[in-house]
């Protein structure tokens, strides 16, 4: 009898985690298959299976760089990514990164990782922010 | 010789409030310094003037008075004085526990608590901050062996050495500690080189005052009333050790250091600070609790000298940062941003709530240990 | 990065200055600053700073401190006290002749900085070229530099931030100051948001170790003074028409 308590508890236990964690199923694609909301340029830094593992030490190496030195080419700069991967749609909006659908978002809310850099800096493309700069 | 018995404490009505006491501190200053984290320090006092607010003056008291609460320990095993010895093993455990207390109100009044572990990764040498993350850490170790040396009859022999350890080490963790406010040249309240040497003094009366307290609350009453007067006699004398070294302080600013108006504003201004110097440091901090020893009310007398220590460093922190810093000699500076002017500060209850965590964490550390382990001396 | 990475970035970085100056025509002065390639780390060679002119500078105006909040997004929040200010217009007044200065005061940009001696992880670190930022992604918001600062030129970030600029992240529970507009130094601008903002041109933008800069020759010609000298910090921001 207890034996079939124990088997049903963990039944539900793994029921339960389970449907907590959901599952991956990679970025949020559209009929076409196209990464939502779509990239602008033609192709990545890296192919995606490479940015998919490395780029977080891309942007960390590229962090340092920029901080203490002052190196800032684009390739792996945040705001690049960001420029290119969060791009408005027809009507002019981004999804935020609290969005689901906010390219970072969209895989770092599936896989649990939290990720720190919005809290300070911008989600959103540069090109968003043109009307402050010009004010 | 009659070998000499300890015995771990009975759960009696003080373990039961003091255990009570202690979570209920906990829970308060976990919802203060969840607060404070989730909204931000502007829920505080502190603002860009006042930098180190209440809680900065909590750990830093307490910090100083974990040092000072090895003083018991250190007198039985540098100074091979037999009659501290029973009383040795209590003393280290409390000195852990206030460390701890004060660390904890430290890391969570911290911008980003959460980036403990870069605080643990990244060191900056020429930071004495840097080397007191060291030092305090160091201090819980070695302290943790001395009371391992003390507890275990197979690594007795290692007993004095690392008594002797423990005491040099504590000696620079307060130097260290003062020296946070030695080198900061900017504010005449600090750029003094008595910053480390006055707070090895402040730390032995204050660090008495708390272990009188446990003592007095948990200690065989028979067994207490024999170390009480000698205990005490010695609470009188660090006490005034400490008012002397304060009379220095504000002789060498004043003589030495040209800072003749930051003491006027300090000890005869018309804000807070005086009343806390002369009111409850010099009268209730010092003054009555030397009468009080007089007449055996230990306790009331340990509150008091702990009440008149926070007074001291609250007028020493809050203070310091108040008074303002000159721009150019001979000119009053205004501006949008507390130039010239003598910043307000007072602290918001979130503070205090956080601040109380601190006693808390150091009562709930000390309590549990006396009952998990033989500390005190049994009279059977 | 190597050692042998960055001395052959200076190696090549001074053999592209010769080339550039032999290509110029003897006599003919440049005047702009040499923007830096986006490859290339900031160097020693530079040390920028700011001259300020205080005779220049008019009482009641805080147009450099306008500047210099739209530059970074700097928005007020929960009052004066725990706003940020990375520039602020001090008035200072003689306290026996009743002579009145007045002065935008910001980070010095030390040479010996004390907030970098005393921070405990690093964040808080003088760049090559004489900057002093903090790294906020290493700062843990233990205010030790506000602490140290002899000018009260930092500022904590006392609450969430929203909406930052992309040119200057910033966020809550760490702590800031100016960055000399070091985005645009990067970018290879002759000017900082302040400097460019103020009608009256006192305050002088340049590289303190080029003698041809604008702001040597006007700091050989009439000098120019530290705040809070006794210190001795070695700042990068000077001050003229202060008594000496």
């Amino acid at each position: 009898m207890l034996k079939l308590v124990n088997i049903v508890l963990l039944f539900l236990l793994v029921w339960f985690t389970h449907s907590l964690a959901g599952e991956y199923s990679g970025p949020n694609r559209d009929a076409e298959g196209n990464i939502v909301p779509t990239p602008k340029g033609e192709a990545c830094i890296a192919p995606v299976a490479e940015m998919r593992r490395e780029h977080m030490n891309m942007l960390l190496h590229k962090r340092d760089q920029t901080m203490r030195e002052g190196i800032r080419t684009k390739k792996a700069s945040l705001t690049e990514c960001i420029n290119c991967h969060v791009t408005p749609d027809a009507s002019g909006n981004v999804a935020r990164i609290d969005n689901k659908q906010h390219f970072c978002a969209s895989c770092h809310v599936a896989a649990s990782v939290s990720i720190d850099c919005f809290s300070c800096h911008a989600d959103r493309p540069a090109s968003m922010f043109s009307q402050q700069v010009s004010e | 010789m009659v070998t000499q018995r300890y015995q771990p404490i009975t759960t009696s009505s003080a373990y039961k409030l003091s255990m009570v006491i202690a979570l209920v501190g906990l829970c308060i200053s976990g919802l203060g310094a969840f607060n404070m984290e989730h909204e931000g320090h502007h829920i505080t006092g502190m603002s860009n003037q006042v930098i180190w607010g209440m809680p900065h003056v909590i750990a830093i008291f307490l910090i100083v008075s974990a040092s000072g609460a090895l003083n018991v320990a250190s007198i039985a095993s540098v100074f091979n004085k037999d009659f501290y010895k029973p009383l040795a093993r209590l003393s280290a455990v409390v000195a852990v526990a206030l460390l701890v207390g004060g660390l904890a109100v430290i890391l969570l009044d911290l911008g980003r608590p959460d980036r403990l572990l870069i605080a643990m990764t990244h060191y900056n040498f020429s930071s004495i901050f840097a080397w007191n993350i060291i030092l305090y850490t160091g201090f819980v170790g070695l302290t943790l062996v001395y009371l391992w040396t003390m507890l275990d009859w197979q690594v007795e022999q290692y007993k004095r050495i690392a008594g002797i350890a423990a005491f040099c080490w504590r000696l620079i963790l307060t130097a260290g500690t003062g020296s946070i406010f030695g080198v900061l040249i900017a504010r005449e309240a600090y750029n003094i080189a008595i910053m480390g040497p006055m707070f090895i003094v402040l730390s032995l009366a204050y660090g008495l005052a708390f272990y009188l307290i446990v003592l007095d609350l948990f200690m065989d009453k028979e067994e207490f009333t024999k170390v009480e007067q000698r205990l005490s006699r010695l609470l009188v004398v660090l006490v005034l050790c400490g008012l002397a070294v304060s009379v220095i302080y504000h002789l060498a600013n004043w003589f030495l250091f040209d800072a003749q108006s930051f003491e006027f504003f300090l000890l005869a201004s018309d804000e807070v600070y005086p009343w806390l110097l002369w009111g409850v440091h010099l009268t209730l901090g010092c003054i009555l609790p030397i009468l009080l020893l007089h007449k055996h009310k230990t306790i009331l007398a340990s509150l008091l000298v702990i009440i008149g220590g926070v007074a001291q460093f609250y007028a020493l922190v809050i203070g310091g940062q108040s008074y303002p810093m000159p721009l150019l000699e001979g000119y009053a500076a205004t501006s949008t941003f507390s130039d010239g002017i003598i910043a307000s500060y007072s602290p918001s209850h979130w503070e205090l709530m956080l601040g109380s965590g601190g006693f808390a964490v150091a009562l709930l550390i000390t309590v549990f240990t006396m009952r998990l382990f033989r500390l005190l001396p049994s009279s059977r | 990065m190597s050692h042998f990475d960055s001395y052959r970035r200076r190696l090549l970085g001074a053999a592209s200055a010769t080339l550039a100056g032999l290509t110029i025509a003897p006599g003919v002065l440049l005047q702009t600053v040499q923007a830096k390639a986006d490859n290339e780390a900031a160097s020693s060679q530079q040390r920028w700073g700011l001259l300020i002119d205080t005779n220049l500078c008019e009482p009641g105006c805080d147009k450099c401190v306008t500047a210099c909040n739209q530059e970074h997004g700097l928005r007020p929040l929960h009052g004066p006290e725990t706003d940020a200010q990375w520039i602020r217009k001090v008035s200072l007044k003689h306290k026996q002749s009743g002579h009145e200065l007045h002065m935008p005061v910001m980070c010095q940009h030390c040479g010996e900085p004390p907030c970098v001696d005393v921070c405990p992880t690093g964040a808080s670190f003088k760049r090559a070229d004489g900057i002093v930022l903090v790294d906020r992604h290493i700062c843990i918001g233990c205010r030790y530099c506000m602490m140290a600062c002899p000018y009260k030129a930092r500022s904590f970030v006392h609450e969430k931030l929203t909406d930052q600029l992309p040119r200057a992240p910033r966020g809550k529970g760490t702590v800031e100051a100016c960055t000399l507009c070091v985005h645009r130094i990067d970018r290879g601008d002759d000017n900082t948001a302040c400097s460019e903002a103020c009608p009256n041109t006192a305050m002088t933008f340049g590289d303190l170790k080029d003698p041809a800069s604008e702001i040597s020759q006007k700091l050989a010609q009439l000098g120019g003074q530290e705040l809070r000298k006794k210190l001795k910090l070695d700042t990068g921001v000077r001050y003229q028409g202060i008594p000496a």
